[in-house]
């Protein structure tokens, strides 16, 4: 009996760490032709994790109990090539389904990620109620719990070699072959000790197959050709931070991060606009951060002024290795490249500027909207010298600002309002936001004369400053002085942009949010009080996991090793939670549960007083980043415990608890993924977030407490 | 074993129904979206910038719209494709009259016209709604709804003139989303317009019947038409139109007299088809429009088509090459600052007639519209 445990325990554990690569190399690719921002995101993951709950359900329906292990080996063992098939299958009937270069809705993201991820997700989920059910077999005990904590150290060490190992160094094809390998080795191991040879001969030959395959065709090259039809591709570098290209077609070159154009050579306009807008505002500009973009060659811009020194700062190295084999921007001197995240270098950095360019992502996502904050102007205002200019751009409103582009830009300017006396929104290829202490003028074309700079499109020839002052007072008329301030806890300027990325789709905002609801509280009221528990301690975990990282962020900066290890320590805890719980604290009854779910309330009540305090205190960052490592820890704990102690109270056979309890935790977290970061905190904040998250915690414990 | 709990019954349906309820209801929730746009506040009332269309007829299925090929055929209370016009009461309403959500006052160059009047300026002005959906609009925050959902100015004809007069235009634009839509505006503006001696420019896809143009053609003086390809697969799936109105309109133009300047925006991978570029061109000259400005504008992402480059410059060039290969006499491209091919020139002895930089003009070599050089008529209304 212990020989079959120690045979199977490998194997949960690769399960886990095959899903974990797996799904941050899916995410990475399908976002390579769906759009990046936090509803996209959300919808994914949360059909990962619904197929996956799917797959722990169906598994529950398979009785034969003698050719278990057999299944187990060849499910396992199909894990290995499902990956790559997933990968060629996203990129290749793409070309089916779809037409090219177009951008897709909320429809399409569901569906076609519901298709491509059901083979892998359903087998994994189907893994999981497996592996309980021999496990039940094996020891005549209900062992959820453990399974669950196995699954939790392989996703930990997925997480591992993916964020420090295969990410930085390998291609997506690459990681997926050393993963095939991993799992073809284990799972041959395992067979051959189970005496299931013909299972190990049919892995290796498969294997061997694909090998071929793989020795065949450059498929990365392969993919990254099919994405850009009808252009050379010139450079890929497959970063943490997205997948960057450059290509060439025709004489003209482009750039490409996930498949979005960064920029293309000869877009005179869009690199003039961004530079000279900002540029000609001020008397005598010496000192000049440019914070991302820099593939637009707007650096040779800055430099037809007498600028003493250009930072250019941007988080993804990718970028800067761009910077300095195509651009030679390091040559002339003055120019300092600096990979950091823009919040991290300001908060270090001693020096003042006279022009500061942004160019960061648009805030699409919870984690681009600290970059549009009262708190980071305030902290870029702290290292402007007097009379600083600052630009930023959004979307141009072209001829019309629809209601969701004038709310986007009104909180952009009302939290601009609280740092900057003067701020003027100039139309171009983007409509250029400029903000400064001093005055602000819109006669560019004029200014641009005086100052005797060359220029190809911003003179006076493109550029009539009566018609553009003309339409930025139509603009600036436009704009809504009650608009809410964007903060760190009260982040809504996300919620904007993913509301004018709904508004191409006419898709209402509120429409996803009523069917997550719907179909989430169906589950929810249906579920006996044990799995309310489950339901509770998902959403929990993972909304509280965004929580820290985000605050975390926003605190001390985006660091890619820190996010790594934040996802790393949560699956350490839910391991530690599900296995070491019931041992150490024996609160393996109802009235055990219902505490430990009052304290998971406790814990999102004294998270938003805690975060103030830390954002009001200096201190040393080595103890800041501890802190939250210990955060995360005690709530994934939690989560864990929760998970164990509620399986193991469960008197129905193993299969169906196994499954109903995956199933409903994958749905809770599917369910925090998705509502909280989407709805609860652009809604209500950071803070009154938590005390939602507080208030289904007390209510599935009352529920729990009932049957104690 | 709790009554509450999932059942496998429940489960199944929960898991299998509950995801393709939440697939079926995004996609539903679209069409419903779309409906309650499609309804007219208080059904009993009329709206109030709403003028009755002259261009419908009463069928067994519902009213039918014989404005544009789109032949949308309505029940009551429901929109057309365009989102501009509306059934009430058995009749067809245009709902944006007098009721534009965007003006402007721009350079005529960027319509774009560079033979009438150029330099001058240009009062411009749309109300919202299109009967075309072109993946890569520019202007789809008004052109892909209804004048309901935009914010907008009430501007009754006989202010369009004032307006413009007000603001030096020696023309009206009708542009931005698409004339066609709001065309009783664009008609009573423009016979306002012309009776006071300013000039009417019509910017469009040129998706309209012939009866209609017809009719409001004697008002209009000069047409930019958007011929945004020469394949009707491609005029289907990227703009939800087809192409052979659109031949028909610019025939009708053509010989009615309007001034007219065509714009083929090129756009990587669905109309930079060199072949394809040489089939219009030819098709062009067959049919007697070789001193049609012919603009070859250049794509940016856009709308939906956001994962593409922009045009290279290189194809542009290629294009116009091929264009005066074909016989062509002016051609143009658009949206490349820099670019010589701005410059008019002479079909005959080939010297600039008129040197562009932007939206200024350089140098002008024309003489009572004749090339100071050789004497060559060049085409255009000079003003």
């Amino acid at each position: 009996m212990e020989k079959y445990k120690s045979n199977l325990r490998p194997a949960v554990i690769l399960s886990g760490f095959v899903a974990f690569v797996t799904q941050v190399i899916l995410l990475r690719e399908f976002l390579t032709f769906f759009n990046g921002n936090e509803l996209v995101i959300g919808v994914i993951l949360a059909n990962w994790m619904l197929l996956t709950g799917l797959g722990a359900y169906l598994a529950r329906f398979i009785k034969n109990n003698a050719k278990i292990t057999e299944l187990i080996l060849i499910l396992l063992g199909s894990l290995a090539f499902i990956p790559v098939i997933t990968v060629l299958e996203l990129h290749y009937l793409s070309r089916l389904f779809f037409n090219p270069g177009v951008m897709h809705g909320i429809t399409h993201v569901f569906y076609y990620s519901l298709l491509i991820l059901s083979p892998f997700c359903i087998i994994s989920g189907m893994l999981f109620t497996l592996f309980t059910g021999t496990f039940k077999d094996l020891s005549q005990d209900n062992r959820i719990g453990v399974i669950y904590a196995w699954e939790s150290i392989g996703s930990m060490i997925g997480g591992l070699v993916l964020n420090f190992v295969l990410i930085w160094f390998l291609s997506t094809f690459q990681s997926l072959y050393v993963v095939m390998i991993l799992i073809v080795f284990v799972t041959v191991f395992l067979s051959i000790k189970n005496q299931k040879l013909l299972i190990s001969g049919g892995l290796v030959f498969v294997f061997l197959l694909f090998s071929f395959l793989f020795l065949q065709n450059n498929l990365d090259k392969s993919i990254r050709e099919l994405s850009f039809p009808g252009q050379m591709v010139q450079y890929i570098d497959e970063t943490p931070y997205g997948i960057l290209a450059i290509t060439s077609q025709d004489g003209q070159v482009n750039y490409f991060e996930n498949n979005v154009l960064m920029a293309t050579s000869g877009d005179v306009a869009f690199r003039e606009e961004s530079a000279h807008f900002a540029m000609v505002q001020h008397k005598n500009p010496e000192s000049v951060l440019v914070l991302s973009g820099i593939v637009s060659g707007i650096m040779n811009e800055i430099k037809k002024y007498p600028v003493k020194q250009i930072d250019y700062v941007d988080v993804n190295p990718g970028i800067i290795r761009i910077a300095r084999e195509y651009f030679n921007e390091e040559s002339s001197g003055n120019v300092n490249l600096i990979k950091k995240d823009a919040i991290r270098y300001l908060k270090k950095t001693d020096k003042k500027y006279d022009v500061v360019i942004i160019h960061l992502p648009k805030p699409s996502t919870i984690q681009f909207n600290r970059f549009y904050t009262k708190e980071f102007f305030s902290l870029l205002k702290s290292k402007l010298n007097k009379n600083a200019i600052i630009s930023l751009s959004l979307p141009s409103s072209s001829n019309y600002l629809n209601d969701e582009a004038r709310k986007l830009i009104s909180i952009v300017h009302a939290t601009l309002k609280t740092q900057f006396k003067n701020i003027l929104i100039l139309p171009g290829t983007d409509d250029f936001i400029l903000a400064s202490d001093d005055n602000l003028s819109g006669d560019i074309a004029k200014q641009i004369q005086l100052k005797n700079i060359s220029t190809e499109y911003v003179n006076s020839f493109y550029i009539h400053d009566e018609l553009v002052i003309e339409r930025s007072k139509k603009i600036m008329n436009l704009i809504d002085l009650n608009a809410p301030v964007n903060t760190d806890f009260n982040p809504v300027c996300y919620q904007s942009q993913i509301k004018l990325w709904l508004s191409h789709f006419n898709l209402r905002y509120w429409i996803p949010a009523v069917l997550i609801i719907l179909f989430a509280g169906f589950f929810y009221i249906r579920a006996n009080s044990l799995n309310k528990a489950v339901f509770a301690a998902g959403f929990a975990g993972t909304s509280i996991e965004i929580v820290l990282l985000l605050v975390f962020q926003v605190l001390y900066g985006y660091v890619y090793f820190a996010a790594g290890i934040f996802i790393m320590i949560f699956m350490a805890g839910l391991a530690l939670g599900s296995l070491y719980w019931q041992k150490v604290f024996k609160q393996n009854t109802f009235k055990g549960l219902g505490k430990l779910q009052i304290l998971v309330a406790v814990f999102a009540l004294i998270l938003p007083v805690l975060f103030y305090f830390l954002k009001t205190i200096e201190t040393n960052e080595r103890i800041f980043f501890l802190v939250f490592i210990i955060l995360l820890l005690l709530i994934s704990i939690l989560t864990g415990a929760i998970f164990s102690v509620s399986t193991s109270l469960n008197k129905d056979h193993i299969e169906k608890t196994a499954s109903d309890a995956y199933g409903i935790d994958l749905i809770g977290a599917a369910t925090g993924a998705l509502f909280f970061s989407i709805y609860l905190v652009p809604i209500l904040g950071f803070g009154f977030s938590l005390v939602f998250i507080a208030l289904l915690s007390s209510l599935s414990a009352y529920f729990v407490l009932r049957k104690a | 074993m709790s009554k509450r709990m999932i059942n496998k019954r429940d489960f199944i349906k929960c898991g299998f129904l509950g995801s393709c309820a939440f697939a079926l209801a995004v996609n539903k929730s679209y069409a419903f979206t779309k409906g309650l746009n499609s309804f007219v506040t208080g059904s009993d009332d009329l709206w109030k910038w709403s003028k009755e269309s002259r261009f419908y007829i009463d069928t067994p299925r519902g009213v039918k719209c014989t404005l544009c090929p789109n032949d949308c055929t309505k029940k009551e209370g429901e929109t057309g494709d365009c989102h501009s016009r509306v059934v009430h009461n058995g009749k067809i309403y245009s709902i944006g009259y007098g009721n534009p959500c965007s003006i402007n006052v721009d350079p005529i160059e960027k319509k774009p016209l560079y033979h009438f009047l150029p330099e001058s300026k240009s009062y411009s002005l749309a109300v919202a709604g299109c009967n075309l959906a072109c993946l890569n609009c520019q202007n789809w925050q008004i052109s892909q709804v209804s004048p309901k959902d935009t914010r907008n100015y009430e501007l009754m004809p006989p202010d369009v003139y004032r307006q413009a007069k007000e603001y030096s235009c020696l023309s009206i634009s009708y542009t931005y989303s698409e004339p066609i839509v709001f065309y009783e505006y664009v008609m009573d503006s423009a016979k306002i317009a012309k009776q006071n001696g300013i000039k009417n420019v019509l910017v469009s896809a040129g998706y309209i019947n012939e009866k209609p143009l017809r009719e409001l053609i004697p008002f209009i003086d000069a047409a930019n038409i958007d011929l945004k390809s020469f394949d009707d697969d491609i005029y289907n799936r990227l703009n939800g139109g087809k192409l052979e109105p659109i031949l028909n309109t610019l025939k009708i133009l053509k010989q009615e007299g309007v001034w007219l300047e065509i714009t083929n925006l090129i756009v990587p991978e669905w109309t930079d088809d060199l072949k394809m570029i040489e089939q219009m061109c030819d098709w062009l000259y067959k049919n007697g429009f070789e001193d049609v400005p012919l603009h070859f504008s250049r794509f940016h992402p856009m709308y939906k088509l956001t994962h593409l480059p922009a045009t290279p410059v290189n194809v542009l060039n290629k294009a116009r090459e091929i264009a005066l290969k074909s016989g062509l006499n002016y051609v143009y491209v658009g949206n490349v600052p820099g670019s010589g091919a701005q410059n008019t020139i002479c079909p005959k002895c080939k010297s600039i007639v008129v040197e562009r930089k932007g939206f200024q003009i350089l140098q002008k070599n024309l003489l009572n519209g004749q090339c100071k050089n050789c004497k060559t008529k060049i085409e255009g209304v000079w003003g």
